[in-house]
């Protein structure tokens, strides 16, 4: 019913409306620097008019709902290329440090130890008889072998890293999906109540991205605003409520598998299947980077101990010895001086005859010449030749790591920047939007003191 | 386009990171004065300074055996020149005895300096150098010297005929010793030659001791042949060498080339990049300092 208490209550309705406003405002700048929060906007609309002559009447204004400004498709984009900034750091970080385990750069890596070892039995050659010249070969060599266990177990120790941080991530994932799960709950209870549950998703979104980022999970949302979110080949980690645990299973190799536990406890080996995310960089880098690295290691020590000892044991030592390996050991892990050389020097077989000792050198040249032949890749490379090409195959894959992430973290920030423009706070846009609710909501106060003074009149006409 | 407060924060701090990766990564050049701090920083490069080096270590190890082999064979030919001037003297002897005008007495006397001749001869063919018996084959290192003599003056080869060689490139090896059997006794028997004058001078033969001069002159061609051999096989050292010092430089330089950072480059690039990095701060600073709510009283 338009008359003068109509008015007094179109300016409570406005009063209420700017202050929610006002509300909204102080709720925006006070989440501007909280990650993942996407600003809040209260939409107006006008009450239900009158009909009336002359016409309609309007009854003002009320605060229709509070909206989270946000856009859906830049928050999955975000998800996916977090998989692959996942991966990225992962491999990055990973071969970086098998760039440091290698030590090519201060000159005293593996490369100087070969070098080093060869020139060695070249000094034997000059003086086969020299106790001094058979000394420093056996001290040349232990380096050389030193260097060979150091390196290999330097890289399995890079790989159980790896386990230690799969191992971890695993429960900090089953840990985020449970809270996934709760806020599934929370944010269908809301808005089932016709309420918009803004904050709850904010979290939940974060949450996602955290689990994109660990183990390139996907996800989508149903209809009842219930995210499920998948990993490894389609398998559920959240579904509604309900959450399926990841763990971790030591396997033959000893490292860590990630298995997924179906619902009857059946445990489903996932490391071939997941998509990307540090568990997928950690598990490139132990399964398949620094496994190969090793490998190529091993074979070179291996050539190194098959082709000194066949050498060497056809040889004569200074005491007429012959038979004696140099080396034993079979891979870089276990590679060693044979004690029974480094116990009597004379046992190193530099002589090809037994006549010949002490002078004869031929079998230490015949080893010193070991270094030039093409054992390798096929009869194509020289130790060094393979090494060389194990350095530089590290490299060239370290620094395809680097360009990987560095491309994906350019996305991000491309695609952060986008997210930001559009749900980020500016704080000059809340300045104004305050100046301009104070002002409807003075003007409102005005209304209501202007609608007491007629009333006065009323009144005092009586 | 809507700006928000964390986009303007966001995107500064990444910038003024970037602008510090760079510096922090000029500062690391300059500090090691390498271009190739890390495999990745250039795969390629680094696969090639790895190559410079194990050449650098080759060459250093083939110049040293270079050296060794030339010392040895330095002493080799000094031996033999004083053989051989013994050689002269024991020629001298023969030509001068066998004349009418020498007597049974004097032929008395140089059988004596024969018999002197001939141990210095053996003394010299048991030549240690380095405490190796130089014409000892590869009976380099015993209690036994490689030549000795009965009391008949019937010298015995106790070496073998074992050639030693050091490696002096990839492949090509040189032999540095010469044996005793092929410089004392093959062809021309030195010690039973001298022998033979010492017994002709004792027995007062001319006859004897003229016909001898022919095998001291093929004795002493003998050893002059190898003199000429070892001076030979330095000269082949020599020439290695001077290889080696040569193409030592080349790879230095090529290794400089590749890992060395080129100063005057990096610190151009560093003044700029500092140059960017200010104006970044300087910009960052006005951006920042104002907002609405400055002016808002």
């Amino acid at each position: 019913m338009p008359d003068i208490f109509g008015i007094l209550n179109i300016g409570k309705g406005a009063l209420i409306a700017q202050q929610r406003a006002i509300d909204v405002n102080a709720h925006n700048i006070a989440n501007a620097n909280t990650e993942g929060y996407c600003r809040q906007r209260v939409n107006f609309s006008t009450q239900p008019p009158i009909n009336f002559s002359p016409g309609q009447m309007g009854t003002g204004v009320k605060a229709a709902e509070i909206e989270r400004i946000y856009d859906r498709f830049i928050s999955l984009q975000l998800s996916q290329v977090n998989q692959a900034l996942g991966q990225g750091e992962a491999e990055k970080s990973g071969l970086q440090e098998v760039e440091m385990i290698f030590d090519e750069n201060s000159g005293y890596g593996l490369s100087r130890a070969l070098s080093d070892f060869w020139n060695a039995w070249q000094d034997l050659a000059n003086e086969p008889a020299g106790e001094g010249e058979r000394i420093v070969l056996i001290a040349k060599t232990k380096v050389l072998t030193n260097t060979f266990n150091r390196i290999a177990s330097q890289l399995t120790g890079l790989q159980k890293d790896m386990d230690v941080n799969i191992k971890g991530t695993v429960e900090e994932i089953n840990l985020i999906a449970r809270q996934v799960a709760d806020l599934n709950q929370q944010i269908s209870a809301a808005e089932v109540g016709n309420q918009n549950a803004n904050d709850f998703r904010d979290q939940r979104d974060l949450l996602l991205k955290q689990l994109s980022f660990l183990i390139g999970a996907r996800y989508f949302e149903t209809d009842t605003g219930k995210v499920t979110v998948l990993v490894g080949g389609g398998r559920p980690l959240v579904e509604d409520g309900l959450t399926w645990e990841l763990s971790t299973e030591t396997n033959g190799a000893g490292h860590q598998d990630v298995v997924w536990v179906d619902q009857d406890g059946n445990k489903v080996n996932l490391n071939a299947e997941i998509e990307g995310g540090k568990v997928k960089g950690w598990l490139e880098v132990r399964d398949s980077y620094v496994s190969r690295y090793l490998n190529q290691l091993d074979t070179l020590a291996n050539g190194l101990i098959t082709e000194v000892n066949n050498l060497h044991q056809v040889g004569f030592g200074l005491n007429g010895s012959t038979g004696n390996n140099f080396f034993e050991g079979s891979s870089a892990f276990d590679i060693q001086l044979s004690s029974q050389i480094e116990a009597d020097p004379n046992l190193i077989a530099a002589s090809e005859t037994l006549d010949g000792i002490p002078g004869d050198n031929r079998n230490a040249l015949a080893i010193a010449e070991l270094q030039n032949q093409l054992i390798f890749s096929g009869g194509r490379a020289t130790f060094d030749d393979y090494y060389n090409s194990l350095i530089g195959k590290t490299g060239t894959e370290s620094k395809e790591a680097q360009t990987n992430y560095e491309h994906s973290s350019a996305m991000i920030a491309q695609l952060e920047s986008y997210r930001d423009s559009v749900s980020g706070v500016s704080l000059d846009e809340e300045m104004v939007n305050l100046v301009k609710f104070q002002h409807a909501y003075d003007a409102t106060a005005k209304l209501i003191s202007t609608i007491d003074e007629l009333l006065n009149t009323v009144i005092s006409m009586v | 386009m809507r700006v928000s407060n964390r986009q303007i924060m966001d995107t500064i701090t990444k910038n003024l990171f970037q602008n510090e990766k760079r510096l922090l990564e000029l500062q690391n050049k300059i500090s090691s004065g390498k271009r190739i701090n890390r495999p990745s920083d250039d795969p390629l490069g680094m696969k090639r300074v790895l190559d410079y080096r194990k050449l650098l270590a080759q060459i250093k190890q083939y110049k040293k055996n270079i050296a060794y082999g030339e010392t040895w064979l330095k002493d080799t030919e000094s031996v033999l020149g004083s053989v051989s001037d013994l050689l002269r003297r024991a020629k001298e002897i023969a030509v001068y005895q066998a004349t009418g005008t020498s007597t049974a007495q004097t032929r008395e006397i140089a059988a004596q300096e024969v018999k002197n001749l001939y141990d210095q001869i053996i003394q010299l063919a048991n030549s240690k150098w380095k405490g190796n018996f130089i014409f000892a084959g590869y009976q380099t290192k015993t209690n036994l010297p490689p030549f000795s003599r009965d009391e008949d003056y019937n010298a015995t080869y106790q070496g073998d005929t074992g050639k030693i060689e050091v490696i002096v490139g990839e492949g090509n090896k040189v032999t540095i010793n010469l044996h005793g059997q092929e410089v004392f006794s093959q062809e021309v028997d030195i010690f039973l030659t001298l022998k033979e004058l010492k017994e002709s001078l004792e027995n007062n033969d001319p006859e004897m001791i003229g016909s001898l001069v022919e095998e001291i002159d093929k004795a002493f061609n003998q050893i002059d042949r190898y003199r000429a051999e070892v001076g030979a096989r330095i000269n082949r050292l020599e020439s290695a060498e001077n290889y080696w010092n040569n193409f030592n430089l080349n790879i230095e330089k090529a290794l400089s080339d590749t890992e060395d950072a080129d100063l005057t480059e990096v610190m151009t690039d560093l003044l700029s990049q500092q140059a960017v990095y200010q104006a970044s701060l300087a910009t960052t600073a006005r951006i920042i300092q104002p907002s609405l709510i400055d002016f808002l009283r």
